[in-house]
């Protein structure tokens, strides 16, 4: 047995001993006894002997002391699981840009024709129809209205739904980005016989700030209407998640906070959420990507915020498990349609000819198969001889598909594809160890029962995953997904 | 204010054990909260549960909104489709 190199142990002041396996994404808390006895694995020793408390057990369990050749087992898995995800035809997830106009103007944006963007024709939109019809082996349908602004077209919206509907796939969980200036309260009646149950509606910062870059195309005001619009759509009955995006740069990053505590006040109770994104340019916008945060800045922000403020990003802090790095862009079945029935694989690819893929009116739909190919296996990180090596590699399962192909493929060196786990690892476990300490004092004033509890010699601290993987046959020597099935809070030693 | 309260005291817990020992010597909730109170810190039980409940979802990740930490576009559970890394609209 040998030490992991996908092992990070730690010591941190005032926070203890700790040993993270990015293999099974497993964190585990150590008394100094044990991190010692660790020490000494890293630096090539065989365990010495301690006390059978299973804890060389779960060292072989969580990947942390392997043998020879199981990591690239586990890693072969992995790939095999990503590949499964990007091949797997059951689900046409589909990004359906109605139009490509938008009635707002700004500056970061990464769509090239805001303005010159026709409306989808009833030819497109019944070929739309048609098309979904002829993917055989799909099971459900995923629709995600996007833009331009969607509601420019929301009867369009409103038709296409319908007729998805009829085609007898599974619909469910739709959604919608918009800008929120025409949400009206007769669109929102709709939402629910839409389907739609999630809204993003971006708010830059309070009023001043978000008007000083969210603003019309004759450059009036946007963030009043906006925000009568949430009041509506909360006030509503609509039972959806409405989820508030603050575009943050280094211009507006000191508003984030306030605006923040002022919609969470104002929405009190309701399903609103407020997350900041990482404004980052890569195309041909005029933006000043100068104002943009590079990736490490952005991890400081993210990490500043939980640790004064208690403001955590989605996915919480400790990496997730399970990141197989698969989106629409590299999903088989995954594609976003133009208004004139054009196929992209990115978001961000969306108004640009170079990129597009194929055409729903085209006899063979996909008229660019090496660009969706580059997609879903050139860019795949398992092949990449950087990434193979990398220590991070299972929980960053690759990072952004669009960002890897542009450094691929455009030889564009300023584009980093990595996540910021790379450098920043350690950093993000104990802002997460913090966490989960403050939430156990917490527990332990409310509970009084719950009082002092002795600190065991080593104990597992990582979240329990919410949907265990499915099982499989076969797997070899340990199994690989076994250590992943096992809950993951749970297994400690009491000191004796 | 009530949040940022609880994160003073439970911050001087985490870092205090003296002063953690003796609150959590009280006998009931309204007993540990008068003695963090004596010290300076004025929160409820429900500010309590509160931030327990927001600490919670922040250590199981169940916060809403983009993945951002993540640095790609996890797309949520497979086939939802939803992207966070990109859609600036």
């Amino acid at each position: 047995m040998r030490w992991s190199r996908y092992n990070t142990l730690f010591r941190t002041e005032g926070l203890g001993h700790f040993c993270y396996n990015a293999l099974s994404n497993t964190l585990i808390e150590l008394d100094e006894a044990h991190y010692g006895l660790l020490e000494g694995c890293r630096e090539g020793r065989a365990p010495s002997r301690v006390e059978d408390d299973g804890f060389l057990d779960l060292l072989r369990e969580q990947h942390v002391l392997v043998e020879a050749g199981e990591e690239e087992d586990v890693l072969l898995v992995r790939r095999h699981r990503r590949q499964a995800a990007c091949f797997d035809a059951s689900t046409l997830g589909l990004t359906i840009c109605p139009t490509l106009r938008c009635n707002f103007r700004c500056p970061y944006c990464f769509e090239a024709s805001q303005q010159d963007g026709g409306f989808m024709s009833a030819e497109t939109q019944d070929r739309l129809v048609e098309w979904i019809a002829e993917q055989d082996d799909a099971r459900s349908l995923s629709v995600a209205w996007y833009g331009g602004e969607p509601l420019l077209a929301f009867d369009t919206v409103c038709s296409l739904t319908e007729r998805f509907r009829a085609l007898g796939l599974a619909y469910a969980k739709a959604s919608m980005v918009t800008n929120g200036y025409l949400l009206d309260g007769a669109k929102i009646a709709r939402l629910s016989e839409l389907g739609i149950e999630s809204i993003q509606i971006t708010l830059d910062g309070p009023r001043e700030m978000h008007d000083g870059r969210r603003v019309l195309a004759d450059g009036g005001p946007t963030y009043e209407r906006i925000l009568k619009n949430v009041a509506a759509l909360m006030d509503s009955g609509w039972g959806g998640r409405c989820d508030i995006r603050v575009n943050v740069d280094k211009r507006n990053l000191d508003g984030f906070l306030a605006l923040r505590a002022d919609l969470l006040h104002r929405f009190e109770g309701t399903k609103l959420s407020v997350y900041p994104g990482h404004v980052d340019v890569l195309g041909d916008q005029a933006y000043d990507g100068c104002s943009c945060l590079a990736t490490d800045e952005w991890a400081s922000f993210a990490l500043e915020l939980a640790r004064r403020h208690w403001v955590f990003t989605r996915g919480g802090l400790h990496p997730a498990d399970g990141a197989d790095g698969t989106c629409v862009a590299t999903r088989r079945q995954g594609f976003v349609v133009g208004p004139e029935g054009e196929l992209y694989k990115c978001w961000t690819d969306v108004g640009r000819p170079s990129m597009m893929v194929g055409s729903i009116h085209a006899g063979e739909t996909i008229t660019d198969p090496v660009l969706v190919a580059r997609y879903a296996t050139g860019v795949d990180p398992y092949s990449d001889p950087r990434c193979r090596v990398c220590a991070v590699l299972p929980i960053c399962g690759g990072g952004c598909a669009h960002r890897r192909l542009l450094a691929k493929y455009e030889g564009r060196e300023d584009v980093d594809s990595c996540s910021l786990y790379r450098t920043r690892l350690q950093d993000c476990l104990e802002s997460y160890i913090r966490v989960k300490r403050s939430r156990e004092t917490c527990a332990a004033l409310l509970r009084p029962g719950m009082t002092a509890e002795e600190r065991p010699a080593w104990r597992v601290i990582s979240p329990a995953p919410e949907q265990p993987p499915a099982p499989q046959r076969g797997a070899g020597r340990q199994g690989p997904r076994a250590a992943e099935r096992r809950t993951k809070e749970g297994p400690c030693h009491k000191k004796t | 204010m009530s949040q940022e309260e609880v994160k003073r005291l439970i911050e001087r817990m985490n870092a205090d054990e003296a002063f953690r020992e003796k609150v959590l010597a009280a006998p009931d909730v309204a007993a540990r909260l008068e003695l963090a109170a004596a010290e300076g810190y004025v929160v409820t039980e429900e500010d309590l549960a509160g931030a327990e409940g927001a600490l919670t979802d922040a250590e199981l990740g169940r916060v809403a909104g983009g993945s951002e930490m993540q640095g790609v576009d996890d797309g949520g559970s497979h086939g939802e489709y939803m992207p966070s890394c990109c859609c600036y609209s």
